[in-house]
């Protein structure tokens, strides 16, 4: 892997971080390429349908070895394609479907966002209410999705939508996969709280897709929606912890520059961000060994979900009081989306922008994939066993 | 590998994949030992001074259990097992509120014995430690907080050998130890001696907020005692020791902790009121969840705490400090929660809540404040580096 990396990336890399954000956008796509290329880009995939086919412990020193170098392992919409509806495929959809469709992500023709929440429904996916009904063969969809990541960069969507609107709110929807590029999808940008525009409304307005378009059964999509949210990328365990230490140095680097790090309150809130990095990276070489020895993650993902997403609001406000007055002005490059939508890019400036973004983005992980107030019910409910 | 997820649950120590067969057996074992030998009417009743039925338990559990020899060499009788065995000793310590000989006879005096490097007085002491016929401990200049602020016990050389005076305070099993280590300073600088002799020795127990452990305060006029290692070479040695002792209360607060969870949820899962089991209160099941949240990366610190003492793979004083801080604050956060979700019930002198709850406090406050290890975490993490 290092050898990989020693041939790739130029001799004075420093990380995405270091160049501007254009650059870094462009080296995300040619980066892609390049992992395309040594199949690299899913690595866990078998080598028919173009993956490297590593097992888990080669898998987890992949991400290790790129989150430490601080190139990413794809471009924004990867994380829908190939994490996402990629893994669903090869775990629910037919033969046909595979072989249609995972060529189509990994050469980049095919780029995907998730159509699940609804403007009605959020938390409660179930109470969903885009319908889709059959006409000859196809799909006919109405109905609006909502904070799609991505979308505007995509070309397909699946889509969760009720094929039964007799059925209980668990048996009458379906997983479909619609091509985005047709009259009937209309996609608007929403801007986040830190300004950027990265999710979307998406509306459907007798929009099509052909009848076989659907992954599993027909209303039997719940399941499949379900398989797919749990997607977890075992190697997350082993790359949160080195990115958010790599975040922490930084911060200590400014701490120690502007004098923060003198004053003995900031030095205890510094300290104590350390501990919960550590216990971060504890935890991680906990569900490591589990992950390796083949137990799914199941309702432990919600643990480290809860704690990462928490550990980080916990650092990026003491970041803002190390700042202090500085935080009043964003100065510097701004984070790219290049890597992921956690830290700010490995190797990039310590500059008060960098920070008052990664702040605002932080907001923002104790609400996606399960607000953190979802994950503390499935720990008591799965996890504990306590009563609905 | 990318798997689907399928909530299932499940018992966390069955599937900890860190441990091997051996280890869970062992775990297990221990288990079993503290439920039917040390239930909480034991405990109950050793919180006033050391019971016979407390002397007879930990001969059972060094002899049955080997658990005084664990760390140790053959040579002196032990199994030369590791610190993950010690590790799981504690946690079952910590979850039966267990406040015998171990923490002060094992983690602290036979670990600075060892590694004093003294054979000879390896030798005399070790055998009788591993075999549970003889208790010891270790007095810190300062149990805890910056060590200058209490004035250190002094050591000097006369001509019948060494001999040590001043005050050392809150001694973990001070008052009923037999053999007693202090740490002092010589003009050579900080040292070790093993007290020989009662004579202006006065041992005095001193009432505890945590009353499963006992502490007391001696008060040493000129003891005649033995120099362990050379004299002001004994910094390296109590450092570790505290590492150690550190690693241990975090892994006794993990053991304290995991009780605290099962009681509460299954209490949570019973208790009924407006008509539904209070467990299904959401306000209830998140505090819960959140004691899980901490349980579960506790146990994780403290079993990679363990790995490290083994292998030295990092600095250990550094992740001493990291692993208790979090091992410790989670337990009293945890007791306190506990308190709280079993109502009025909890708040009762009868119930176990606030044994853990002080308890827990205690830990935090031994061997350095979770503020006194921000402040050395601070200190290296902090420092500029190269
Ligand atoms: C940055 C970002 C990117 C996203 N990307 C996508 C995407 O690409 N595709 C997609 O489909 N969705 C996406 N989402 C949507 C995300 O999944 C939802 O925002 C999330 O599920 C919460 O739903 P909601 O926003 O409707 O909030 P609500 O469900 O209305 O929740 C509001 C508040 O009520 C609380 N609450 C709700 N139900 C309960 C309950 N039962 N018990 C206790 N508290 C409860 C919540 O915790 C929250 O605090 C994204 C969201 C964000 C912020």
């Amino acid at each position: 892997m290092r050898e990989f990396l020693a041939a790739e990336l130029p001799a004075d890399w420093r990380g995405v971080g270091a160049l501007d954000a254009e650059a870094a956008d462009a080296f995300a796509e040619r980066w892609r390429v390049t992992l395309f290329e040594h199949g690299f880009l899913a690595p866990s995939w078998p080598s028919e349908y173009g993956g490297a086919g590593l097992t888990p412990l080669e898998q987890v020193v992949l991400a290790e070895e790129f989150a430490r170098v601080g190139v990413p392992t794809g471009i924004q919409n990867d994380v829908f394609s190939i994490v996402m509806i990629g893994n669903t495929l090869l775990h629910w959809g037919t033969e046909e479907q595979k072989q249609h469709f995972l060529p189509r992500i990994l050469s980049g023709e095919d780029r995907w966002c998730q159509g699940y929440s609804e403007p009605g429904a959020g938390s409660d996916l179930a109470g969903l209410s885009t319908r889709a009904e059959l006409d000859g063969d196809e799909w006919i969809i109405n109905g609006q999705k909502i904070w799609t990541s991505s979308g505007h960069l995509a070309n397909w969507i699946f889509v969760l939508a009720r094929t039964d609107p007799d059925a209980p709110a668990h048996s009458g929807i379906s997983l479909l996969l619609v091509p985005m590029d047709q009259p009937g999808v209309e996609v608007r940008p929403i801007r986040n709280m830190s300004g950027d525009s990265d999710f979307n409304e998406v509306f459907f307005t007798d929009a099509r897709c052909p009848r076989e378009n659907v992954v599993g059964e027909v209303n039997g999509g719940w399941k499949v929606a379900m398989t797919l949210l749990g997607y977890e990328r075992g190697e997350a365990a082993a790359t949160l912890p080195i990115m958010f230490r790599t975040e922490l140095d930084r911060l200590f680097a400014l701490a120690r520059e502007n004098g923060a790090a003198e004053d003995p309150v900031l030095r205890d809130r510094l300290a104590d961000a350390y501990v919960g990095v550590e216990v971060m990276r504890f935890l991680g070489m906990s569900s490591l060994a589990r992950f390796l020895e083949g137990h799914p993650p199941g309702p432990d993902a919600a643990v480290s979900k809860l704690y990462w997403s928490e550990y980080h609001q916990k650092v990026t406000e003491l970041a803002l009081d190390v700042l202090d007055v500085e935080s009043l002005v964003v100065q510097g490059r701004r984070p790219t989306n290049v890597t992921m939508f956690q830290t700010d890019d490995v190797g990039a400036p310590n500059d008060s922008a960098s920070w008052i973004t990664t702040a605002m983005i932080s907001r923002s992980g104790t609400i996606y994939a399960g607000t953190s107030e979802i994950q503390k019910t499935i720990i008591g409910e799965k996890l504990l066993g306590l009563p609905k | 590998m990318i798997r689907p997820h399928e909530p299932t649950a499940r018992s966390k120590e069955a599937m900890d994949p860190t441990l091997d067969d051996a280890q869970r057996a062992y775990q297990e074992s221990l288990r079993q030992f503290f439920q039917s030998k040390w239930p909480e009417s034991s405990v109950r009743a050793s919180m006033e001074a050391r019971t016979e039925e407390e002397t007879r338990v930990w001969r059972q559990l060094a002899q049955q259990l080997g658990v005084a020899g664990l760390t140790l060499p053959e040579e002196v009788g032990g199994s030369g097992s590791t610190q993950i065995e010690a590790m799981l000793v504690l946690e079952e310590m910590g979850r039966a509120l267990y406040g015998g000989p171990y923490l002060a006879t094992v983690v602290l005096a036979a670990n600075a014995l060892m590694l004093s490097g003294d054979g000879a007085a390896g030798k005399e002491y070790l055998p009788a430690i591993v075999a549970g016929e003889l208790t010891a401990t270790l007095a810190f200049a300062g149990n805890g907080r910056d060590r200058s602020n209490a004035p250190t016990p002094t050591a000097r050389r006369t001509a019948g050998g060494w001999v040590v005076a001043g005050t050392a305070h809150r001694v973990i099993d001070g008052a009923s130890a037999d053999r007693i280590l202090v740490e002092a300073d010589t003009d050579e600088g900080r040292s070790l001696f093993v007290l020989e002799s009662e004579d202006g020795l006065v041992r005095r127990q001193v009432e505890t907020m945590d009353q499963t452990r006992r502490l007391a305060r001696l008060e040493m006029t000129d003891v005649p005692a033995r120099l362990l290692c050379a004299a002001g070479e004994a910094a390296g040695v109590l450092d570790r020791v505290r590492a150690l002792a550190c690693l241990a209360l975090a892994a006794e607060a993990v053991g304290g902790a995991a009780r605290c969870v099962q009681e509460t949820v299954a209490y949570a899962k019973v208790r009924h009121q407006f008509g539904r089991p209070i467990g299904s209160f959401q306000a209830v099941k998140h505090r819960c969840a959140e004691m899980q949240v901490r349980l579960e990366t506790a146990t994780a610190a403290v079993r990679h705490g363990a790995r490290v003492a083994v292998d030295g793979s990092e600095d250990l004083a550094l992740l001493a400090s990291v692993v208790k801080v979090h091992a410790a604050e989670s337990y009293f956060r945890t007791a306190a929660d506990t308190i709280q979700l079993f109502g009025g019930i909890g708040f009762t002198w009868e119930h176990f809540a606030h044994l853990h709850f002080k308890r827990a406090k205690a830990t935090e406050l031994m061997f350095g404040s979770p503020r006194d290890h921000r402040r050395a975490i601070a200190n290296t993490v902090l420092a500029v580096r190269g």
